[in-house]
């Protein structure tokens, strides 16, 4: 029952770093391969130069 | 179907028909708001569970073994496969804007009923299929924009057309905004002072995340919030003291260049700064915030004050002048069907959808969600008393400047309204005055606030929750003022590239400045004049915005109606163009009632003849005379641009329907875009 209290909380967790942004970075790293990765503070202007500047709307009325 | 999930499920309908027929059949007795909350989560749950599954399975065959973008060309960057239930978050974030909520708040005009029939009706037939099939066509075209998919599929005029309608709408959509937190604030220290603040917070959360610890969101969202908060309490301080008073007690007008300046810098600066720190905390803010209303709602029950009707169907309604037929579909716009949605799905959602199945729970439910927060905010707006509602969102120069000429106004409609009432509650809420703040978010900030306060705090947080729910609103706004602008800018730089390159080219600051400039001074032409518009200028630029929206809903309709066909899908047709019809004919007469209607306070040429002719007969003081002649000019130019609205769907119409016939009559091949089928490496029964 603990268990599965703290295994659902744990999800939880995950989940809203995944949805805030928060572990995009490891995310990357996780699909980085063999090429030489971005570190942490290139890897988020990178992320938010091609979220906001593809010219694309991304927040609605 | 097991037989008790069949049991479950004609339970849900069950209650949610006996909840509807409670709302729809009440006369006399206050509804509660649980019943719309109850009706409203019933019918999206079961038109969720039935009809998206019938798109899901006969209309759209959706394919589970169909690897989706995310997974073909996954980069860890753009296309990330990512679970559903996030993606939902990340969708939902992105099209719930202030729309739900304004909208339905000024739609309550005509009593809570059409209003809640158009919220629940136009979502599950129309705006929820919208987004599920533009994220359905965009998923199997690798991620493609409408635009891109209007010009590969219809045809290229078409193309030209979407991306025309899109900067056009974006200009109109970024004035009313505007204007709506302008109204807000305007001679509100307290709620000026906490806006004024969200900037320096956003730029330390900005300046955190890009120096101390890159990209830690959260961490900066949580300090962000709390310092929020601060800045919700600490501004009844302001609020008190004299000079800090002074200093953020601002006009309209002042107001409304104070918002294009932040307009102008917010789309100049660079992103990390102030735009994403923003996003993300509005984000926060927004989801949180949502579900603190639906649980207010539940545990406090409040009673529906608000007829079912009011005499304003009549079209003579204060808050926005014209019949039932077409200005509250109009009105309502995003918490019932909104084009801008087709953006989204269209726009960062595919790629990041992990199973191709996963679209019927992102483009249909996330619409579903929408839908029950305009629901949220119209329970709020009619839970007022009618009296405080209208005085609140009537223009000056329909009830009066002064509490007792509003109140005069007010009661002689049969919405009894003491003066004394308006004075105490401005003041409990902190406020010298809360007479003629048209916009909606005002009242909804009354709403909202007594929800929660009767929650948490009671009378004595009314204050603190007025300014929260105030701060809330104008957030998001903002969040959609700075990308609206940015992506704007964008757009501009695009099309006059084309003529003038040096204007298209990246990282040039002269290029960045004159871009800006276009983008900001034609949303801003439009918000200065509503902020000088005596009839408040929600009444002419909110449908203006409602009918260039409907519009792109429109376009993004056409669009999928014209893939189905070549899909071969001519039996489901309907699915769309069902909708699509009605928009068109919705968009159609609202353009031409505004355009030509005889009433002054609808229609936008009678409006300009009756103060030409002012002129004319000399009833106008000389000192307005200047400005009369630029409300005649406004007028006008409404008119024209709500013109060019109406001839782009008829434009884009003719094209679409000759493209339909060749195909149907076999006079030419139905070629479809589609990028050719892979199948998914994680498996079919993974879903």
């Amino acid at each position: 029952m603990r268990g599965g209290a703290l295994a659902a909380l744990r999800t939880f967790w995950r989940r809203l770093r995944e949805w805030s942004g928060d572990a995009a970075y490891e995310t990357y790293l996780a699909r980085a391969g063999g090429a030489e990765p971005l570190d942490r503070k290139a890897f988020y202007l990178e992320s938010l130069h091609r979220r906001y500047h593809s010219g694309r709307i991304d927040r609605c009325c | 179907m097991k037989i008790l999930e069949k049991l479950i499920w004609l339970l849900v309908a069950l209650v949610g028909g006996g909840a509807l027929g409670a709302i729809a059949l009440s006369r006399g007795e206050p509804v509660n708001g649980v019943f719309f909350v109850v009706a409203a989560g019933c019918t999206l749950l079961v038109a969720y569970r039935f009809y998206s599954a019938f798109l899901a399975a006969r209309v759209l065959s959706l394919d589970a073994t169909r690897a989706t973008p995310a997974e073909r060309m996954d980069d860890g960057r753009d296309f990330v496969p990512t679970n559903r239930w996030v993606v939902l978050g990340h969708h939902f974030a992105a099209i719930a804007g202030p729309g739900p909520l304004v909208g339905p708040t000024l739609a309550a005009q005509f009593g809570y009923l059409p209003g809640t029939l158009w919220l629940v009706v136009g979502a599950v037939l129309g705006g929820c299929v919208q987004d599920f099939v533009i994220l359905f066509c965009s998923l199997r075209r690798d991620g493609r924009s409408l635009g891109q998919m209007a010009r590969d599929e219809v045809g290229r005029r078409a193309g030209v057309l979407a991306m025309v309608s899109v900067l056009a709408i974006m200009v109109i959509l970024l004035a009313v905004v505007a204007l709506v937190v302008v109204n807000a604030l305007k001679h509100s220290p307290w709620g000026t002072f906490t806006l004024a603040m969200t900037i320096p917070i956003a730029m330390a959360m900005g300046l955190y995340m890009r120096f101390w610890r890159p990209g830690r969101v959260l961490e900066a969202s949580v300090i962000g919030f709390a310092l929020i908060l601060l800045a919700v309490v600490s501004g009844q301080w302001v609020a008190q003291s004299p000079e800090w008073a002074q200093l953020f007690t601002l006009s309209g007008p002042a107001l409304a260049l104070a918002v294009i300046a932040y307009g102008f810098a917010a789309s100049a600066l660079p992103v990390w700064l102030l735009l994403a720190p923003r996003d993300y905390l509005s984000a926060f803010i927004k989801v949180g915030v949502v579900l603190a209303l639906a649980a207010g709602i539940l545990l406090v029950r409040p009673a529906m004050q608000m007829p079912a009707l009011t005499r304003f169907v009549d079209g003579t309604g204060p808050v926005f002048a014209g019949t039932i037929f077409p200005f509250c579909f109009i009105t309502i716009a995003c918490g019932a069907i909104s084009g801008f949605h087709a953006l989204i799905s269209s726009g960062t959602t595919p790629k990041l959808l992990m199973r191709e199945s996963d679209a019927r729970l992102v483009g249909y439910g996330s619409m579903a969600m929408e839908s029950f927060v305009g629901i949220m905010a119209m329970v709020a707006a009619c839970a007022l008393q009618p009296g405080v509602y209208f005085a609140i969102n009537s223009p000056a120069g329909i009830v009066g400047a002064s509490a007792e000429q509003a109140a005069a106004t007010i009661s002689a409609w049969g919405f009894p309204l003491e003066p004394a009432t308006m004075h105490e509650l401005a003041g409990s809420v902190g406020e010298e005055t809360l007479l003629n703040r048209t916009g909606g978010a005002p009242s909804l900030a009354v709403g909202m606030a007594h929800i929660f306060a009767s929650t948490i705090g009671g009378g004595r947080l009314l204050g603190i929750w007025y300014h929260f729910a105030i701060m809330f609103e104008a957030l998001f706004i903002l969040t959609v003022l700075d990308a609206g602008t940015r992506v704007g800018r964008f757009m501009v730089q695009e099309l006059l590239g084309r003529a003038l390159p040096r204007l298209a080219r990246a990282g040039s600051w002269t290029a960045t400045l004159v871009t800006s400039g276009i983008i900001v001074g034609a949303w801003g032409y439009f918000l200065i004049q509503g902020v000088l518009d005596p009839l408040g200028g929600i009444n002419s630029l909110w449908p203006l915005f409602g009918i260039a929206n409907q519009i792109l809903a429109a376009v993004a309709l056409v669009v999928a109606t014209t893939i189905l066909i070549k899909m071969r899908r001519n039996r489901y047709l309907w699915v769309t163009l069902v909708p699509t019809v009605w928009l068109v004919t919705v968009t159609l007469t609202g353009s031409y009632q505004k355009m030509f209607h005889e009433n002054p306070r609808i229609g936008f040429l009678a409006q300009a003849a009756a103060l030409e002719e002012q002129i004319e007969d000399g009833s106008v003081p000389e000192e307005k005379l200047a400005e009369t002649r630029r409300l005649v000019f406004n007028n006008r130019l409404d008119a024209a641009v709500t013109g060019f609205f109406a001839l782009l769907i008829l434009a884009l119409l003719v094209e679409a329907v000759w493209e339909w016939h060749r195909i149907l009559s076999g006079r030419r091949e139905a070629y479809l875009t589609e990028a050719p089928y892979v199948r998914t490496r994680w498996g079919e029964s993974a879903s």
